[in-house]
Formats: C-alpha cells, sequence, structure tokens
C-alpha cells in the first residue's frame, strides 16, 4: 500500500464514520454513534498497520516540536497578558467577575508553565542530561 | 546562506533511485527527503548515516560543511 493509496483510504473511513455518526444523530441513536466511531478507529489501526511507509519521521517530529514551542509561548504569554488586564480592570471597575475571570486566566498560565517545566525536566532527564 | 550543501540528488541519478525509494530505504517520508536534498533541512546524524549507506559511500562524500 502506497501513501496515496492510504490517504483515500483513510478520507473513506472518516466518510463512513461522519454518514453513520449523523444517521445516529438523525434516528437519536447514541449506541450507533459509538459503535460507528469504534469501527472507525479499528479500520483507521488497520490500515496504519498495512501501510509500511513512515508516516512520522524525524522532519515531522522536529516541526511538531517547533509548533509546540510557538504556540506555547504565545498562549502562555496571552493568558497571562489577560490575567493581569482583568485582575488590574477588576480594581478600577471594582468587579468581582472580572477579578475571577483574571485570577482564572493566571492560574491556568502558571498550570501551563508548570507543565512546561515538568515535561522539560523529564525529556531532560531522558535524552541523558547528569543534573 | 546554508552551510550544509549535499550530493544526494547526484548519488541518486548516478544509482537511478527515486525520491520514493530513498526515503522507503532510509525509513522516512519522500518530503523529509526532498527538504534534505534542497539543503532546507538538516538531517539528524543518524538519517545522514542512512543516506550514506545506501549509497555506500563514506558521510563525508555526501555531506560537506562549510565553516
Amino acid at each position: 500500500m502506497d501513501h496515496q493509496q492510504y490517504q483515500k483510504i483513510r478520507v473513506l473511513i472518516l466518510l463512513l464514520v461522519a454518514t453513520i455518526v449523523a444517521t445516529a444523530i438523525i434516528v437519536n441513536n447514541l449506541y450507533l454513534a459509538f459503535a460507528g466511531v469504534l469501527i472507525g478507529m479499528l479500520f483507521l489501526l488497520v490500515a496504519k498497520q498495512k501501510f509500511k511507509q513512515a508516516i512520522v519521521d524525524e522532519r515531522v517530529i522536529s516541526i511538531a516540536g517547533r509548533a509546540s514551542q510557538v504556540t506555547y509561548v504565545v498562549v502562555t504569554t496571552l493568558l497571562a497578558c489577560l490575567g493581569l488586564f482583568f485582575t488590574l480592570s477588576a480594581k478600577t471597575h471594582n468587579s468581582p467577575y472580572l477579578e475571577s475571570i483574571g485570577v482564572v486566566f493566571c492560574y491556568v498560565a502558571l498550570l501551563l508553565v508548570t507543565i512546561y517545566s515538568l515535561s522539560y525536566h523529564y525529556f531532560n532527564k531522558k535524552y541523558g542530561a547528569d543534573e | 546562506m546554508a552551510l550544509m550543501s549535499n550530493r544526494i540528488k547526484i548519488c541518486r541519478a548516478e544509482r537511478s533511485l527515486t525520491q520514493e525509494d530513498l526515503a522507503q530505504k532510509c525509513g522516512v517520508t519522500r518530503q523529509t527527503i526532498i527538504a534534505v536534498e534542497k539543503d532546507k533541512y538538516i538531517p539528524s546524524l543518524e538519517l545522514a548515516f542512512k543516506i550514506a549507506h545506501v549509497f555506500k559511500q563514506p558521510i563525508e562524500k555526501i555531506f560537506t560543511y562549510k565553516l
């Protein structure tokens, strides 16, 4: 199986799953939707096993890493700035709702920084750092 | 300006290998071979050795680094 065939089969499976899920929604049957998604996942797994060529290689991983880094920087900065803006706005407008939103944004930004630090530490150790 | 250059295209032509063939032999996608050939992506040491192994040449004959 070559790459083009694999792509065609993937599209066919996705169309099949979409049809089953749409039908399940129309007839209001939750089990049918779950069964459709499960069958689709199974077919995709089988197709992936039949497809011998590398789908993910070092270049794709490198691109994904850079894209993740950009996403992390953009999202964390945006959340931190929004959190600061809402918290300071709440002080001037005397609004507890704005302050709550600001605090939530700040905590989400902190959570992202924590996850990044932990994963960085983990991969740093995995790839040979002695510290 | 790219510091790394390679002779992959020439070596492929000498052996009548397509990009797809080389990609399959190295276990990467054709897009990666295209990117390496055009000096847009610097391969890992492992991939560079695999490419050199396919062409049965030392790595420095395929890849050159300009200081």
